[in-house]
């Protein structure tokens, strides 16, 4: 008897907890009530939340900060919070979680690509961002920022990848110049090589997320997926295989830096080689260029920034970097808060003064006209690589299943540098498989 | 005289007898608290896995829908599933065979009056206090193909470096590594105490028999510390089958799923590949491989243990 009632108390409370369950999908009222929310209510102030993707402590972590102060100094009503989380992934998954638990924020960065996942989710901007502001934005840079007629998110932390370029190594070894063709890319790299000095010509490393392969191949002609993220494309012809040949013949002429022969992060390894003068020349984001000039200089080697090298007569290139999204979860007054936040942050000063501290694109047309960005390029060319790149901009693959494919495709590339005698073609099309049964299974 | 208190103390104490103290008395009062943190972290969470491994969920598009056996029949015809599945198990079991004998050697060791014995308890416990990001970057740069001390190490006895973490082949065997010398300060703790239970008669008994180190140690050594086994051995299954963080800090799982264990996958299709009831399908079937293991292993060693 006694078992009976336990089993009975059992299922009453296990059948209260589902009738209790709240079933995934969009609420009217979830999300709002974030934990600062309540004390901002009560002092009567409309609360915005924003999800960086830098550490607090990080260059856009501060220049975040102070721009939130000066804009509540304007907009007393509205308390600001800025929440850094470390990183695109990590705030991919934050998000991820947030949206099962109905705690998603007002906004959020995000890596562009990532709206394919979260469009879902996100509140239409032209009616909170005036069209002026919108039309401000570069063009090419809006391009991964509209979805089904929604304009989800508008252009932040910008970058294209760029030629790192140690001039002092290429003055060194009387190399002239910069390659703007991967043909010259190989060549100079032979050049640049100096194995009794442990100095390679060149290094690559494709990126967490592939992005830099992706670049590449782009620049090549080619494409990862189809645009109606139906179609895995890269394994279709030999143009991705041939990508990855090139490095891996490099890498078997002692040409190339490897950074995946070592355990540790890619980028670390490869960074700290280029800082050291074991590298000649990368392809890196420009969004690091701020960083990497105060260290190259200290170091006593002077950085240029080149245009990405070019595999056809039109130059074609990934975008990357962070973008803005707003959450429909928010209040209509958290919606237009955040929308007067994210006009106040298109400002040219703040536009411009973030584009000189980190080195990311200036996301708006008229910052380009301004003193400080006109400077800035008559000072250091370099910073005008990158912003006469983006007319050269390809669109990103904008599916929900992009994590799950580049986490596949980094790790068949991976292994064709790991192990540089890989066939190349055959890693490519077991990767285009995979990655295909991927879309299969889960369509967007 | 105001009797009124009395008379209220009177009905309390005659309420208290009458339904508080059988409920303090009654067992199952005495677990509830314990009972209601376990039907709402493990019970209920396992429901809703279980519901959701019917489902097709996605809390981003707002998408729950039934989907049948959808996600178990996708999880079956999946071989990066079956992969994994089979790399836990190969994990598991050699974690455990390596990890026990040694940690039972090192306590027999330890519990010598060698003037060895305190520098290496240190050496045996401190991976036990260690945190698992520390162990991960302290082996990810010892298993470094280049720099690595361990490559270093073999290529003074002669033999081809290796790829260790990188390697298709090596990647799972070089976690069942750490992962032993993670678990070894642990094990080694309790055996300890274990052979501290025996009492030192019966060694007496056995000097006199003229019985050796080796026949002492197989005829009563472990006879006498097998109790311990069972916990030992339930223990240290349960938490290499429940092995996550190594997999995160190393290897994320790859190469090519070739180190990937049955909840880093489960995160992994439900976090990253937003694939919900799929991942919940594998966490169903995962969870009566871990009670079917885990009633085996009572089965097993509990009828092989010796109790005093």
């Amino acid at each position: 008897m006694k078992k009976i009632v336990s089993l009975i108390a059992f299922i009453a409370l296990a059948a209260l907890q589902t009738a209790g369950w709240r079933s995934p999908g969009p609420s009217p009222h979830s999300g709002v009530s974030l934990s600062s929310g309540t004390a901002s209510a009560a002092e009567g102030k409309t609360d915005v939340v924003l999800w960086n993707v830098f550490a607090d402590n990080s260059d856009t972590g501060v220049f975040l900060s102070n721009a939130a102060r000066d804009f509540t100094a304007e907009n007393p009503e509205i308390k600001v919070t800025i929440v850094g989380q470390g990183g695109y992934d990590a705030v991919a998954e934050r998000l991820e979680a947030a949206a099962a638990s109905g705690t998603l924020p007002t906004l959020a960065i995000i890596e562009e690509t990532f709206l394919g996942r979260f469009h879902p989710r996100a509140a239409d901007l032209s009616k909170y961002v005036s069209k002026d502001t919108i039309d401000n934005y570069q063009k090419s840079l809006l391009a991964s920022s509209r979805i089904n007629g929604l304009l989800a998110t508008l252009p932040f932390n910008r970058s294209t990848p760029v030629l790192y370029v140690n001039r002092t190594l290429f003055d060194r070894s009387g190399v002239k110049g910069a390659p703007s063709t991967w043909d010259e890319f190989a060549v100079m790299a032979r050049k640049l090589s100096d194995p009794e000095n442990g100095v390679f010509g060149a290094g690559i490393c494709w990126d967490t997320d592939a992005w830099i392969f992706e670049s590449v191949l782009y620049s090549f002609g080619g494409e990862i997926i189809s645009p109606d993220n139906r179609t895995i494309l890269f394994g279709r012809n030999d143009i991705a295989a041939n990508v990855v040949k090139l490095f891996q013949n490099m890498y078997n002429e002692g040409v190339l830096f490897n950074p995946y022969i070592h355990q540790d992060d890619p980028w670390a390894v490869i960074g700290s080689a280029f800082l050291n003068g074991k590298v000649a020349m990368f392809l890196g984001s420009n969004g690091m260029f701020g960083t990497y000039e105060k260290l190259m200089s200290e170091a006593g080697y002077e950085l240029q920034l080149q245009t990405h090298p070019a595999g056809m007569d039109e130059l074609s290139v990934a975008t990357g970097g962070g973008n803005i999204i707003m959450f429909d979860s928010a209040t209509e007054a958290q919606k237009r808060a955040a929308g007067r936040l994210i006009e106040f942050l298109a400002r040219d000063r703040y536009v411009t003064e973030y584009a000189a501290l980190t080195g990311y694109l200036p996301t708006t047309v008229s910052s380009l006209e301004t003193g400080v960005i006109k400077d800035l390029a008559r000072r250091s060319p370099s910073y005008k690589i990158a912003y006469d790149q983006m007319r050269h901009a390809h669109r990103r693959p904008l599916t929900k299943n992009w994590k799950a494919i580049y986490k596949l495709l980094t790790e068949d590339l991976r292994r064709c540098l790991t192990y540089a005698d890989t066939d190349a073609a055959s890693a490519m099309r077991d990767a285009a498989a995979a990655c295909q049964k991927i879309l299969d299974e889960n369509p967007d | 005289m105001n009797e009124s208190p009395r008379v209220a103390g009177n009905i309390i104490r005659r309420m208290e007898m009458r339904f508080v103290n059988p409920i303090l008395k009654s067992p199952y009062a005495l677990i509830l608290p314990a009972l209601a943190i376990c039907v709402c972290f493990s019970v209920i969470p396992a429901l809703m896995a279980f519901r959701n491994s019917f489902f097709s969920v996605d809390y981003v598009a707002g998408v729950d829908r039934f989907a049948g056996m959808a996600n178990y029949r996708s999880i079956f015809t999946d071989g990066a599933f079956i992969q994994v599945f089979r790399n836990t198990v190969v994990f598991t079991f050699f974690s455990a065979a390596f990890g026990i004998p040694l940690a039972v050697l090192t306590a027999v060791f330890l519990n010598s009056n060698s003037p060895l014995c305190n520098f290496t308890q240190g050496v045996v416990f401190t991976p036990h206090v260690i945190s698992f990001v520390s162990v991960s970057t302290l082996w990810t740069f010892m298993m470094d193909p280049q720099f690595g001390i361990l490559n270093y190490a073999l290529g003074l006895l002669g033999i081809r470096p290796l790829m260790w973490l990188l390697g298709e082949n090596t990647s799972l065997p070089s976690i069942i590594i750490v992962s032993v010398w993670k678990t070894l300060g642990y094990n080694v703790l309790i055996v300890v105490s274990a052979l501290q239970t025996i009492p030192r008669e019966v060694y007496e008994s056995a000097m006199l028999d003229r019985s050796g180190p080796v026949r002492t140690f197989f005829h009563i050594t472990l006879p006498m510390i097998s109790p311990f086994f069972v916990f030992l051995i339930t223990t240290c299954v349960a938490q290499t089958l429940n092995t996550f963080d190594l997999v995160r800090l190393m290897t994320g799982g790859g190469p090519k799923n070739s180190s990937n264990l049955m909840v880093y996958w489960i995160y992994e299709t439900g976090y990253l590949h937003f694939q919900v009831g799929k991942a919940m399908a594998g966490a169903v079937i995962f969870l009566f491989f871990v009670g079917a293991v885990s009633l085996l292993n009572f089965a097993l060693t509990s009828r092989r243990a010796y109790y005093q």
